[in-house]
């Protein structure tokens, strides 16, 4: 049974180490679903590989950060909306149903099977391969590396193009991790444990190191919850890194009514 | 860990007495109900069977589960649904290790192998027509006489893993053929009155029903799973399910939306039937009980 858990509780700390660090940025950015719609269009990539008959994994995966170059492309060329108020948010909102509409479409005008579409975003942790975890580990060392060096650029782009890095290095990660785990374990792994570091401390470094910390605690609860529930693997440490914000959000809470009624 | 070993030690210890006079029972795990129930009439007392999906569900969005690894673990005989189907089970074989289970290995039946495939594209597929059933139809348990077939390829895989057992799998098998072809007459005489209707399907789910009973495919009312159904496509079927002097039937399998066949039948005055597709699902427990409930409600 423990052996079990050991692939898949590998691939989480490689996972909890590059999305913990980009969530501080993309909730400091007040992107927020940004993973999304670069999954979205990272599916869209490998469909339309699929469609066109590729299938080699490796250029299969290369289509799907082709996915994620191009929306960044178009992102980046619709910054005009971005002086509208919530304007940036809209337009990620934007290019997601794009992504999703064009992907709706060629499955129903071509006869490819849907199932490729929610093969790519729904994840496979449980049978998650060694050799997955080592090429993901691999790529997220080399991404760690240049945000290593260009963090500041990251956070606060000065021009187009350190913007456009920012985005074909999240859409690398997201294109591998999307792939591996599904959608919604990424989005609470981006977000969650940035979000509940963020209530607890206000600097940078912290928050990433706090962030990892609840991240690897979500990550070890989920995998010995799904064994004891029997419950699909992402969804337990969904729950169970859920449960550490929430519990970290009513102590906040709690904290502040309490200080209110002292004064 | 350690107390763990010390107490499977202990448990071997204490059933191994017994094991050894009557003979461990072969672990049987099949993809779903379907097989379980057809495992279980051909391997009786000698196998114990245990399913990884219970009730009707689409094989294509199952959701794997640690339990699952477990059971293919310790299985000495797997059934799969096969043409490329259920493709989470590649995974569990991986992920369990469980060399007995390999492709090909003893242990290792697809259950589609022997099966005559209907709807076999015959063009050489090409990116326009993308990869819709490549392999053909593969709800093909829903012809009761390739029940049959699949108990025959159980009782064969048996033998070669217990040949000592071979008479009682081989008379299990007969015991299996006989029932189910004695209740086809029965279920063949009831279906005479559907035998003219017109059958509308949601998603191509039905053709070997249909074939097995020689019943009248009007088409699907959906083309791509998962994808709306176009305007111009439902009009078409309206039109001619109206000229039609016969009824019309819409069947949909229970893991469909029920929302577009049911306005299709309002539409047409058609008989709508919403019905599960598999042993386990509620008031269904054997594979032939299966048919008796699909032709109970197609005929009522």
């Amino acid at each position: 049974m423990i052996s079990l858990l050991a692939t898949p509780l590998l691939a989480c700390m490689a996972l909890v180490g590059i999305h913990g660090y980009f969530g501080g940025i993309v909730l400091r950015r007040g992107i927020i679903f940004i993973d999304l719609a670069l999954a979205q269009w990272a599916a869209l990539g490998v469909l339309v590989g699929h469609w066109m008959g590729v299938h080699s994994p490796l250029a299969l995966f290369a289509m799907g950060f082709l996915g994620t170059l191009l929306a960044s492309l178009i992102l980046i060329g619709l910054e005009t909306c971005h002086q509208l108020d919530h304007g940036q948010e809209a337009s990620i909102g934007v290019m997601y149903v794009l992504a999703m509409t064009i992907a709706m479409v060629i499955i129903s005008s071509t006869g490819i099977e849907g199932h490729h579409l929610r093969d790519m975003l729904s994840g496979h942790l449980l049978f998650v391969s060694s050799m997955e975890v080592f090429s993901a580990v691999v790529l997220y060392l080399f991404i760690g590396g240049i945000a290593w060096r260009a963090h500041h650029q990251l956070i606060c782009p000065t021009s187009k193009r350190w913007n456009l890095l920012f985005y074909a290095l999240f859409g690398l990660v997201v294109t591998s991790s999307v792939k591996m785990v599904g959608i919604l374990l990424v989005f609470s792994l981006l977000v969650l444990p940035a979000l509940t570091a963020m209530l607890i401390i206000p600097s940078f470094k912290a928050q990433c190191l706090l962030g990892w910390a609840i991240g690897m605690v979500g990550a070890v609860l989920g995998l010995f919850m799904a064994m004891g529930l029997d419950v699909p693997l992402s969804l337990c440490i969904i729950l169970a890194i859920m449960a550490v914000f929430f519990l970290t959000a009513g102590g906040k809470y709690f904290q502040k009514s309490t200080k209110r009624r002292g004064l | 860990m350690c107390f763990n070993k010390l107490k499977a030690w202990l448990i071997y210890g204490m059933v191994g007495g017994t094991i050894a006079m009557v003979g461990a029972p072969i672990e049987i795990v099949t993809v779903n109900d379907n097989f379980a129930s057809i495992a279980s009439a051909v391997g009786g007392d000698l196998v114990n069977v245990q399913s990884l999906v219970h009730g009707s569900r689409n094989m294509h969005n199952i959701q794997p589960k640690p339990s699952m690894v477990v059971k293919v673990r310790s299985a000495d005989l797997l059934i799969r649904l096969g043409m490329s189907q259920d493709a989470w089970v590649d995974g569990l074989i991986q992920v369990a290790r469980n060399p007995r289970l390999f492709y090909n290995a003893s242990g290792y039946l697809d259950a589609s192998q022997r099966i005559k495939k209907l709807e076999v594209p015959t063009e050489d597929i090409d990116g326009s027509q993308g990869d819709i059933h490549k392999e053909g139809n593969p709800h093909y348990w829903l012809n009761p006489l390739n029940g049959i077939i699949i108990a025959n390829h159980i009782r064969d895989q048996l033998i070669t893993i217990d040949p000592t057992h071979q008479a009682t799998y081989k008379k299990n098998a007969q015991a299996f053929k006989a029932t189910i072809t004695k209740k086809m007459v029965g279920w063949t005489q009831k279906m005479a009155s559907v035998q003219s209707s017109n059958f509308l399907s949601y998603h191509k789910v039905w053709a070997y029903f249909f074939d097995a009973f020689r019943l009248n495919d009007a088409g699907t009312l959906e083309l791509f799973p998962g994808v709306p159904p176009t305007i111009k496509h439902i009009d078409q079927l309206k039109t001619t399910m109206k000229r039609s002097a016969q009824s019309t039937i819409i069947l949909t399998a229970s893991f469909y939306p029920r929302k577009v066949g049911e306005s299709f039948a309002n539409d047409t005055d058609a008989t709508f039937l919403h019905l599960s597709t598999d042993v386990g699902a509620p008031g269904i427990e054997t594979y032939a009980g299966l048919f008796d409930y699909l032709i109970e409600e197609i005929t009522r």
